[in-house]
């Protein structure tokens, strides 16, 4: 079904295309070299590590900085890298006084060095920050870190649910009611980690053009993280958004949740205006209105529940597609990359049919990501 | 002498908007850049808004043409600009892009919004919701037997949203300096999430990681050294001993066999996951953090946001700012940190709705007639005397 889809919107989708290769080519050649990926031309160092490095350093070769990434040699690591394209990789051996200096030449010409080790690790091996940014005071270096650079868990191990943990939002993210667990790894790791060091590190290039000075970057993931919560900290007393069994977030909102259709597949409710969920139960054909919503939310849930069952969630979509009840399906990883809108936008490259790539975001149009 | 800002001296003007871009504002605020927000006429301002805090606040009628005018005049001597509104509703206005880059072509026009600005679904209305569920990762998300359960809003408003708007304003400011051009930016938060979980995208196929139904993978819930346990208070901690190394001195300190390796804990994971929780039914959270402290077992309480503050570790670092308010109240500080320039969070400045009004037209060069004459026809509201 959703390859008759493609095929529908492929005029759109090549119109698409050759609109953007006319406006890009209307520009004169200068332009056209001005036009160049925004880190072309920077240097970055990452040694390499888990998830949030690699995250940061791919988005930094993403949009056009030169990166290099220092492996171990024979390095056991749990799982491969995945995060590399768009990087050179060379082996150096951090416990040999030629390593060290390998490392330390390359941080001499380059402008940011991304590092994940425990705090006080680079300092042991010669490679401190006060050492690196004497001998090149332009060089930025970001430490990426669970807890922190400073504080009693600062050499403690950690992962991703640890950090969340820490940051004060995981029992809101599970919705006050069940064990809770955070997202896969993606708060910590990505958006409080990688995402969060590769601004910091933005920031500090900008910077720098003004004052042509370095700087370290103490990249807390779980600062990061709560940071990222602001809203959900200082709306916490907000009963309308937060209130475990009423509030609009809390997850069992009937009208802010997630449903079950016919074939298993699930569908995503975001009906939170009143004319949203006109349209809603429109679709749905249920004598319903919003101050039932209000006034009985759990018999509008059932109710929501028993319906949704009774089709497949494609055929939901199909009722749905025109009108703005704010639903969507939950698509599944091995399906995203065929949806119609993501095929339009060129969302996903796939792997060699392995797994879909997600495309750089978010997109600069005058100077785009490589 | 005063710290650097990294932002210093970078006018932004963001028109209020939901959830995503007054994070993003937000954080640029806290960076340095001076935030202009532009209001909505009615808005009296009776919901304290605690995004707004270090910004400026005008309020316009941008139904009248006088208003429209105004900001556009605004984004002329200005170096962003945040867009939250569907693709189209700013063109209408006469405030596109075509026109406001034509005005300056060294702005930055941020657009934010969940499907991108353009495809089959640009003019669809959702919330976050709808945002991760076309990402994929939704579907990741969730206990085994339950539905799938988005983060509350942080994986698409927030990540996907504000954050990554934010990371591109900045890498065009910078490339700004090269090109001497602004350009738009388009944020899909759809796809700023999707970006963000690159690598659960990437690692789908990766055995070890992901391949069973949703609830029963290493890290969605399905392995026992990664969950969260209640405590003998009904609180939580949270056990991440994901290497051999780290699951070895947790069994150590709850007095379990160290030795227990993963293809023994494949082979009985419910048995394990019966062990864990029992033990950790046996002291409170907080006897169990003074155990685990120092270690490297990866095991962590689950706070709550009323008391992450107090928590020996955040205080030590402050990583919230608490305000001797009447009441007390903790935000997160700006993150990342950086040592030589680092953040200003002005929290418990925020703007009543056109309270800066006048102030901010006459920064912009606006003459008194001007602004007497905006304020006469309704295009600008003042509340800079209004009792809140």
């Amino acid at each position: 079904m959703l390859r008759h889809k493609t095929r529908e919107w492929l005029p759109e989708f090549t119109k698409n295309i050759l609109r953007q290769i006319f406006v890009s080519s209307s520009k004169s050649a200068t332009g056209r070299i001005k036009n160049q990926p925004p880190l072309r031309g920077v240097r970055v160092i990452e040694l390499a590590g888990l998830a949030p490095a690699p995250f940061c350093g791919l988005i930094l070769a993403d949009f056009g900085a030169s990166v290099t990434r220092i492996v171990k040699p024979k390095e056991d690591a749990l799982i491969e890298d995945c995060l590399t394209r768009g990087k050179r990789t060379i082996e150096v051996d951090l416990k040999t006084q030629q390593g060290i200096e390998t490392v330390s030449n390359l941080c001499f010409n380059a402008d940011i060095l991304i590092d994940p080790y425990r705090p006080g690790v680079l300092e042991k091996l010669g490679l401190g920050s006060s050492k690196l940014l004497r001998n090149n005071g332009r060089l930025i270096i970001a430490r990426i870190t669970g807890y922190g650079q400073t504080g009693p868990l600062a050499q403690s191990a950690g992962h991703d649910i640890n950090y969340v943990a820490m940051s004060g939002l995981l029992p809101t993210i599970s919705h006050n009611r069940q064990q809770p667990f955070p997202p896969a790894n993606l708060l910590a790791d990505f958006a409080g980690g990688g995402l969060s060091a590769a601004f910091g590190i933005l920031l500090a290039i900008f910077e720098r053009e003004k004052s042509n000075k370095g700087q370290v970057i103490d990249v807390s993931m779980t600062e990061g993280l709560a940071y990222l919560g602001s809203f959900v900290n200082l709306t916490r007393h907000w009963q309308s958004f937060w209130d475990r069994d009423r509030g609009v977030l809390s997850g069992n909102y009937p009208v802010y949740r997630t449903y079950k259709a016919a074939d298993g597949k699930f569908l995503a409710v975001g009906a939170l205006e009143n004319k949203f969920q006109e349209n809603l139960f429109k679709g749905l054909k249920l004598p319903i209105t919003s101050s039932d919503v209000e006034n009985r939310p759990e018999y509008v849930s059932d109710l929501l529940e028993k319906e949704f069952v009774q089709k497949t969630r494609d055929e939901w979509m199909e009722i749905f597609k025109d009108c703005d009840a704010c639903v969507s399906p939950v698509l599944e990883m091995d399906e995203v990359g065929e949806h119609h809108h993501h095929i339009f936008r060129a969302n996903f490259t796939f792997d060699g049919e392995k797994h879909t790539v997600p495309r750089p975001s978010p997109r600069l149009l005058r100077t785009p990501a490589v | 002498m005063a710290p650097l800002l990294p932002l210093a001296g970078i006018r932004v003007i963001e028109f209020a908007g939901l959830a995503p871009v007054p994070h993003c504002g937000m954080i640029l605020a806290d960076f340095g850049a001076t935030v202009i927000k532009v209001d909505r006429a009615d808005d009296q301002g009776h919901r304290l808004d605690r995004m707004s805090r270090g910004k400026q606040s005008v309020a316009v009628d941008l139904k009248l043409k006088e208003g429209t005018s105004l900001v556009r005049r605004l984004c002329r001597s200005s170096d962003v600009l945040i867009d939250p509104f569907r693709p189209g509703v700013l063109e209408k206005l006469g405030l596109g892009p075509r026109e406001l880059l034509a005005d300056n072509p060294r702005l930055i026009y941020a657009r934010l919004s969940g499907f991108g600005q353009t495809g089959p679904w640009k003019d669809m209305a959702g919330h976050d919701i709808n945002y991760v569920a076309l990402s994929g990762l939704l579907s990741t998300f969730g206990r085994a037997g339950q539905k799938p359960t988005a983060p509350v809003n942080l994986a698409a408003d927030f990540a996907g949203g504000g954050l990554t708007t934010a990371l591109g304003i900045v890498m065009a400011l910078f490339e700004r300096t090269r090109s001497g051009q602004g350009q738009v930016i388009d944020t899909s938060m759809v796809e700023g999430a999707a970006y963000a979980g690159s690598f659960i995208h990437m690692t789908q196929d990766t055995p070890l990681l992901w391949g069973q139904e949703r609830g029963n993978n290493l890290l969605d819930s399905g392995a026992a050294i990664y969950d969260t346990y209640e405590t003998a208070d009904a609180k939580f901690v949270a056990v991440g001993a994901l290497e051999p190394k780290f699951h070895r001195v947790l069994f150590e300190k709850l007095g379990m066999n160290p030795n227990a390796s993963i293809p023994e804990m494949a082979m009985n994971p419910e048995e394990f996951r019966r062990e864990l929780t029992e033990r950790f039914k046996k002291k409170t959270r907080d006897e169990w953090t003074h155990i685990f402290a120092g270690t490297d077992a990866c095991v962590t309480p689950v706070l709550e946001l009323d008391e992450v503050s107090s928590n020996e570790q955040n205080k030590s670092r402050q990583s919230f700012i608490t305000l001797d308010d009447n009441q007390p109240f903790s935000a997160p500080t700006p993150a990342p940190r950086l040592s030589r320039t680092p953040a200003h969070a002005q929290v418990g400045l925020y703007p009543k709705p056109g309270q800066h009004s006048t102030a901010v037209l006459r920064d912009f060069g606006f003459s008194t007639a001007e602004i007497e004459q905006l304020l006469s026809c309704g295009a600008a509201i003042d509340r800079a005397s209004s009792k809140l």
